[in-house]
């Protein structure tokens, strides 16, 4: 309980930040004499995103199959490079980050667990529309693994995740809010068990 | 001078005669009456003011609102190539170029929502909701309109929202006095939304919710009194409310809320609010930081975080809350938007509860003069300790359509 409420002070604390230094880096409001580079030239990024999923688990109990559903919540670093064109433009990034994951309660077998730890890694890359010098919408796969050991302290019970590795298609938006900082929104079907989300804040360099 | 009318119930086919006529009479003299968003930040538009007869957002529109409305945010489809910008203000009143007498402006607005959840499977279900019928009369003693009276009829179908509100009736959803000491004094006294927040015309984590799971649900319009400073680059107001009208005196909220922002650039301004309330039951406080930021012509993007006390003065029990929402709105072309709305809302931080994860994804679109359209894909997520939650899914369209 009280990792839960600090890690959601962690997170009102790292906005407080994020606000915090965009108010050191006002919005575009070029001059003349203003030595910033132009917007292109910062193409590469550093950012966190938060993560938020579901996926399947098996549960065996006495030759007896389940699946349940589990849910995913974590943090990752993000590293990202641009490509800009006059309309268009690609990108790469690189990912790791680590969260917490729940399941249980939607079968007839005895299985619940909360808060296991997990990490991730993957890679992320699409095309992008330039709508505005400030606004990028596209589409892009997204490839993650994710490394964490679902466990039953119940004897007889088994769990086995159906897929730790993962690859789906997502639609991408992305706001440059100051010459420094972009907010990134991306969401994409994982599987049948919904979606992936992916929001984070950037900054550019 | 408060006017409370309680109760005017009719038989449903008595009220929509009354309606008809009504509407027809209001026509004579309706001022268009449209919404507008604290989105809207993106057309440079940053202080309510500007638009509505309330300083800090939301109901009616005043006459430069309107015209405002049709030349910027609705699409001129409809309009031949010949017809300019400044000759679609002009119409923007209900009845044409002609002006309406200046000490009375009236409106109609309606917002119907269907939606469907779970579409595709076995557990697929659809609802049509009158989401708003409502009646605005606006009238001021004066022709600057330093003194006015503004006021909102709404219709409670089948859903009446307070114990004393019948069904298939009319009730005052708001009545106030709004002075104008001088441009930057502004005083409102009678029935109004409270001054907190972002005035978002959706059903978020903190604004507007359907069941009255915070102080400021969709019918949590309070007797009281508002202060309102604003300035340029600033706004700042105070507000003393005593709970509504319609409810139990010991339903009533009664407290105070301060809300402010402040204008960093052009275009983006920061604010917070503050507010403590209680009744017999339930003590609440509340306080948050909002953010409105406006990129390109017509797109922004607008955030509140804040956390929300609950205390049971019964049991004594304490529920500390948060709640993060973020909305982008990306216009493609003049009345043609997308809409991002993402939030997140925990009711304990302290203990063991669920946190609800909401993303809805879609189009508003403003099509034709007084008209809006909405279409939006919802995906819900569910956080909770030893258990697991499959997404949630619902379709939405909504239509509004405001005289």
């Amino acid at each position: 309980m009280k990792n839960k409420m600090l890690s959601q002070i962690v997170v009102l604390f790292l906005n407080f930040l994020i606000s915090m230094a965009l108010l050191m880096s006002m919005p575009q409001t070029a001059k003349a004499e203003d030595a910033n580079p132009p917007e292109d030239s910062k193409n590469r990024s550093i950012g966190i995103s938060t993560l938020q999923w579901s996926e399947s688990l098996k549960i065996t109990q006495s030759g007896t199959s389940e699946n349940e559903v589990a849910n995913y919540s974590g943090i990752s670093l993000n590293l990202r490079k641009d490509m800009s064109y006059p309309l268009w433009g690609w990108f790469y990034e690189g990912f790791i980050g680590q969260g917490q994951a729940n399941s249980g309660g939607n079968t007839s077998l005895n299985y619940q667990k909360d808060k296991l730890n997990f990490s991730i890694f993957g890679v992320h890359s699409g095309l992008f529309y330039q709508l505005s010098q400030q606004i990028r919408m596209g589409l892009s796969l997204l490839a993650y693994q994710r490394n964490m050991d679902w466990n039953s302290a119940t004897p007889g019970v088994s769990v086995e995740s159906i897929s730790a590795f993962n690859l789906m298609p997502l639609i991408d938006l992305s706001l440059s809010i100051s010459r420094d900082f972009a907010f990134y929104q991306e969401i994409g079907p994982l599987n049948s068990e919904g979606t992936f989300w992916k929001l984070g804040f950037a900054y550019k360099f | 001078m408060i006017i409370i009318v309680k109760n005017i119930k009719l038989p449903p086919k008595k009220a929509s005669f009354v309606l008809i006529i009504f509407a027809s009479v209001s026509l004579f003299f309706a001022a268009q009456k449209s919404s507008a968003y604290p989105d809207f930040i993106g057309y440079g538009y940053s202080s309510c003011i500007t638009c509505h007869y309330n300083g800090l957002g939301g109901g009616a529109l005043n006459d430069y609102g309107r015209a405002l409305f049709a030349t910027e945010i609705t699409a001129r489809d409809i309009y031949p190539s010949s017809t300019d910008d400044e000759e679609i203000g002009a119409q923007s009143g209900f009845f044409g170029k002609s002006p309406l007498p200046w000490w009375i402006r009236p409106g109609i607005k309606y917002r119907g929502l269907w939606f469907q959840t779970n579409p595709g499977s076995e557990l697929r279900k659809e609802k049509y909701v009158n989401m708003q019928e409502e009646v605005n009369l606006n009238l001021f003693a004066d022709k600057k309109q330093n003194l006015s009276l503004i006021s909102t009829f709404s219709y409670a179908d089948k859903y009446p929202p307070h114990a004393d509100n019948k069904e298939w009736s009319w009730y005052i959803k708001e009545s106030y006095l709004r002075w104008k000491a001088n441009n930057n004094l502004w005083f409102y006294l009678g029935q109004m939304d409270k001054a907190f927040g972002l005035r978002n015309i959706d059903h978020t984590a903190a604004n507007r919710s359907i069941n009255q799971s915070t102080v400021l649900s969709q019918f949590d319009q309070s007797v009281g009194a508002i202060v309102h400073l604003t300035y340029s680059s600033w706004d700042f107001a105070g507000n003393l409310f005593l709970g509504n009208a319609y409810e139990l005196d010991s339903e009533k909220q009664k407290g105070l809320a301060f809300t402010g922002e402040y204008q960093l650039e052009e275009k983006f301004k920061m604010g917070g609010s503050v507010l403590a309330s209680e009744n017999d039951l339930t003590q609440w406080k509340l306080a948050s930081v909002t953010s409105r930021l406006g990129l390109t012509k017509g797109s922004s993007l607008i955030a509140e975080l804040g956390l929300k006390e609950e205390k049971n003065k019964t049991t004594s029990t304490r529920l500390l809350g948060n709640y993060i929402w973020i909305e982008s709105l990306i216009s493609l072309r003049r009345g043609y938007n997308l809409i991002s709305s993402i939030e997140t809302s925990k009711k304990d931080l302290t203990n063991s509860s669920s946190e609800n994860l909401k993303w809805s994804l879609g189009a508003m679109i403003f099509p034709l003069p007084r008209t809006e359209l909405r279409f939006m894909v919802v995906n819900s997520k569910t956080y909770q300790e030893a258990t697991g939650h499959f997404d949630n899914w619902s379709l939405q369209s909504q239509a509004h359509i405001s005289y």
